[in-house]
């Protein structure tokens, strides 16, 4: 009986052990997948900011490798100027350096959230913002959003990849379509519902909402 | 000639043209030859230079004249000494805190005197140089580039003045700052030189009817508006800039600027050393004042449209404006005198005519009470803009309501420059740092520190909405640079420097805009021919905030406000004369319309004031009031010119 006792406890003991060690290893592996796996922003984003007098807006066009960010921002008459920045998690930083008769940079630091992101921006060593010459306002927080855009150049990307059956079942499930209607454009096959699940649990491996959000081009 | 200056003149007299053709076309009359009007002095341009928030006695406070010349200041007063320390009558100087009582007052009650006003602060002036934060700059080859318009021996200034200290701290670089008395303070010294940047006093509407404290019970024959000045800092701890509408922070509540109203320059010591050279050579005013109550844009308004300005639906149709800009000083229940909606981002319109608007009743029934009483001159249902909101124009002529709320619809009251245009005068607004704006609508670029609620065109549809008279009429300064050389130059020249040069405090040093003002005349000078014919008004567009102690009279509901300094540089105005007629910046629209024999702008306009009467023994005070100047008694005309 004792010996029975003794047995269970310790099966019970490596079970418990092996469910942590598992639970371990799946968290490890959640958090360096996200790490490798940063989110999507590369595509094009409309940007604004509130400046010394008005609202500047522009587009970003932004290219990503890893959670390294590079692109151009083209903005009135602002010129086309280089952007650098980074993703980690879901904090986004972006500098804009414009190249005009005295160059200047403005850091925007924010959050991702979705198909927008914004935060708080400054201008490179300006402590103290926009001057106001003391007669304008000064901009109440020095907040900028951005919101991301159909981009042609994108959508003609995402119309080549709709070309493989994978990238036409992921797209489809961003816009929401059930697995089990997912149709293959222009081919119109359907596609099996167990493959878009498989897809799902392939593409959700160690990722977030987020990411999977931003996945599609 | 070079080929730009070329191509903008050649479009400065189509537009002229254009101008003279389009009147006609509308008047139905036969073209008759296009005739400029003649001017009946020697003066064939006028220059106006106009800097930025300066009294008379924060600038010429010690000033001495000449023998035989007399001025109105803080030394003749004997307010101060030539040292600048308390004279017998510094009392006249001194201040009080009051208390509201539940609704705004332009001269609130339950006055208690200061024993040493609140400590001046240092608000937002610089606390270090910096490239990349300017001015002060660091590097001055950076410094040239980006402010170019200095006379070359004050580039060096681009460099100093940096504070030293955080922003809205007691400003420890004036001596005994916590114990200043009750009245003015010398503002330069060991440990504040007067190349230094230092804090910029609360300057908007209702704030300054409130700091000069106008009210017939303290009216006597020598000040019969009554206005006593003696609520500066009071205004300046309690309100300050405005609330945004937004609820007051939690206690205590710190402005930033403590009682920086109170400063005053010693030019009797070294201080503004250019402009007491100009005092000395040429004419200034002791009676001169800004035309608004207030700020920046209100008075350039009025010096283009010698009126002010209404809230339309762009083609001169009144509306009324969203609830959030409309100005309400009433005070939130609970505090000392913190307004309800005011700002930089709310609040800057008022409907004078309606005395249920908050505000309203106070100025309107103080006006009614003087003798003899004086009109609001405020129409029905206008809502007249009192503060700084963007121009209805950005620099293309595209609407800035594309970009901000806070902006005037497009303006259609006439100007100064569709008299001078009717008249075929060519006029033009040199405003520095136009070029960078054009291209910068927003000021997201740093660097870009034009002035935009300076430019009155800017307001106007008839300019703004035709590229040719954008053109024509609103130029960057490097153009008039250009004229002065080739002697090409407009009949009428604004210049408004940047937010570099300007003077204004905080952003800009007084010695700044010497070097601004001293390029020019230095230019003006080496062409012979075109000075023989030129008047240079140098002016501000209003006091700042600061203090002064001179006479205000009530003109309208939008003021006059406190005195400015005003020198008249020509040929015919040397020797180092002081005027004493009063005037305020419509005058000089006067001089321009009496000197090329143009009518009053509209039939409201305050160029239809007469010229001022006054005693032998009080020429400070007009005894037909309202009146003001048309500047022609500060010259000195050959004989067979038509005089005043």
């Amino acid at each position: 009986m004792t010996m029975t006792i003794r047995k269970t406890k310790r099966s019970i003991t490596r079970t418990r052990c092996f469910f942590f060690c598992l639970a371990a290893l799946m968290l490890a592996s959640t958090f360096a997948a996200a790490e490798d796996n940063p989110a999507k922003l590369a595509g094009k984003w409309q940007l604004s900011w509130e400046a010394r007098l008005g609202t500047e807006r522009g587009t970003m066009q932004l290219d990503q490798v890893g959670s390294k960010l590079t692109g151009t921002f083209e903005g009135g008459s602002l010129g086309s100027p280089k952007i650098s920045g980074n993703i980690e998690c879901n904090t986004v930083t972006l500098n804009i350096e414009f190249q005009r008769t005295h160059p200047f940079t403005i850091i925007f630091k924010g959050t991702l959230d979705g198909d927008k992101m914004g935060g708080k921006f400054e201008i490179q060593g300006v402590q103290s913002g926009y001057d106001s010459h003391g007669e304008n306002a000064t901009p109440s927080n020095y907040s900028w959003t951005a919101v991301r855009q159909p981009d042609q150049t994108q959508s003609a990307s995402a119309q080549q990849k709709q070309s493989d059956p994978k990238e036409k079942l992921h797209s489809a499930k961003e816009v929401g379509e059930t697995a089990a209607t997912v149709q293959r454009r222009p081919g119109k096959e359907s596609w099996p519902a167990f493959l878009v699940r498989k897809r799902w649990r392939f593409e959700n491996a160690g990722s977030n909402v987020e990411e999977r959000r931003f996945s599609t081009a | 000639m070079s080929s730009p200056s070329f191509l903008v003149k050649a479009r400065q007299h189509a537009a002229v043209g254009v101008s003279l053709f389009a009147l006609l076309v509308n008047l139905g009359a036969p073209a008759p030859a296009v005739a400029q009007n003649a001017p009946i002095t020697p003066i064939q341009h006028v220059i106006v230079i106009i800097g930025e928030n300066r009294t008379f006695d924060h600038v010429y406070g010690t000033f001495v004249p000449k023998r035989g010349q007399t001025v109105s200041n803080l030394l003749s007063r004997r307010i101060v000494t030539i040292d600048g320390a308390p004279g017998l009558n510094y009392s006249l100087s001194a201040q009080n805190s009051a208390v509201d009582s539940g609704v705004f007052e332009n001269s609130p009650g339950s006055k208690y005197a200061y024993t040493n006003i609140p400590a001046p602060e240092t608000s937002s002036a610089p606390t270090a140089a910096s490239d990349s934060d300017p001015a002060p700059f660091v590097t001055l080859s950076l410094a040239e580039l980006a402010e170019p318009d200095l006379f070359p021996t004050y580039n060096k200034y681009l460099l100093t003045g940096a504070t030293g200290l955080a922003h809205d701290v007691p400003d420890t670089r004036i001596p005994n700052v916590e114990t200043l008395g009750s009245g003015v303070f010398q503002l330069t010294s060991s440990t504040l030189p007067y190349d230094s940047y230092a804090a910029s006093p609360v300057h908007r509407f209702y704030q300054m009817w409130q700091q000069t404290d106008c009210s017939t019970a303290y009216a006597t024959s020598t000040n019969p508006s009554g206005c006593l000045n003696d609520l500066f800092p009071w205004v300046e701890v309690t309100i300050s800039a405005g609330s945004n509408g937004n609820p007051p922070p939690p206690p205590p509540l710190n402005t930033g600027e403590g009682s920086t109203a109170m400063a005053f320059f010693n030019v009797a010591k070294g201080d503004a050393p250019y402009f007491r050279q100009l005092a000395e050579d040429y004419t200034i005013s002791d009676n001169f004042h800004q035309s608004v109550m207030g700020g920046t844009g209100a008075n350039h308004i009025m010096f283009g449209f010698a009126d002010a300005i209404t809230y339309t639906d762009g083609n001169g149709n009144l509306l009324t404006p969203p609830t959030n800009q409309i100005e309400n000083p009433n005070p939130q229940t609970g505090t000392n005198n913190y307004y309800d909606q005011d700002g930089y981002s709310g609040g800057s319109y008022t409907d004078c005519n309606d005395l249920t608007q908050p505000g309203v009743p106070a100025v309107v029934n103080y006006l009614q009470s003087l003798n003899p009483p004086i009109s609001p001159n405020c129409a029905p249902n206008a809502y007249y803009l009192l503060n700084n909101y963007n121009p209805g124009y950005v620099g293309n002529g595209t609407l800035d309501s594309q970009y901000t709320q806070f902006t005037i619809p497009p303006v259609a009251q006439k100007h100064i420059g569709d008299s001078l245009a009717a008249a075929g005068l060519s006029y033009t607004y040199f405003g520095e740092g136009w070029d960078l704006y054009v291209s910068d609508p927003t000021g997201a670029d740093p660097y870009d520190r034009y002035c935009s609620i300076c430019n009155p065109f800017q307001y106007a549809t008839d300019v703004m909405s035709v590229p040719s008279q954008r053109e024509a009429h609103i130029q960057d300064t490097s153009y008039l640079y250009e004229d002065l050389i080739d002697g090409n130059l407009p009949a009428v020249s604004i210049v408004k420097p940047s937010g570099f040069t300007d003077g204004h405090p905080s952003s800009s040093k007084l010695d700044l805009f010497e070097g601004f003002v001293k390029n020019i005349i230095v230019k003006l000078q080496a062409n012979p021919t075109l000075w023989a014919s030129t008047a240079v008004f140098i002016t501000f567009d209003e006091g700042g905030g600061y203090y002064d102690s001179g006479y205000i009279q009530p003109l309208d509901y939008f003021g006059d406000g406190t005195r400015i300094p005003l020198v008249v540089v020509s040929p015919f105005s040397t020797g180092g004369i002081v005027n004493h007629s009063y005037g305020d910046h419509v005058s000089i629209i006067k001089f321009i319309e009496r000197n090329w024999g143009l009518p009053p702008i509209t039939s409201r306009s305050r160029d239809n004031f007469p010229n001022p009467v006054a005693s032998a023994s009080n020429p400070y005070v007009p005894t037909n009031s309202p009146a003001i100047d048309d500047l022609f008694d500060a010259f000195t005309f050959p004989a067979t010119t038509a005089r005043k």
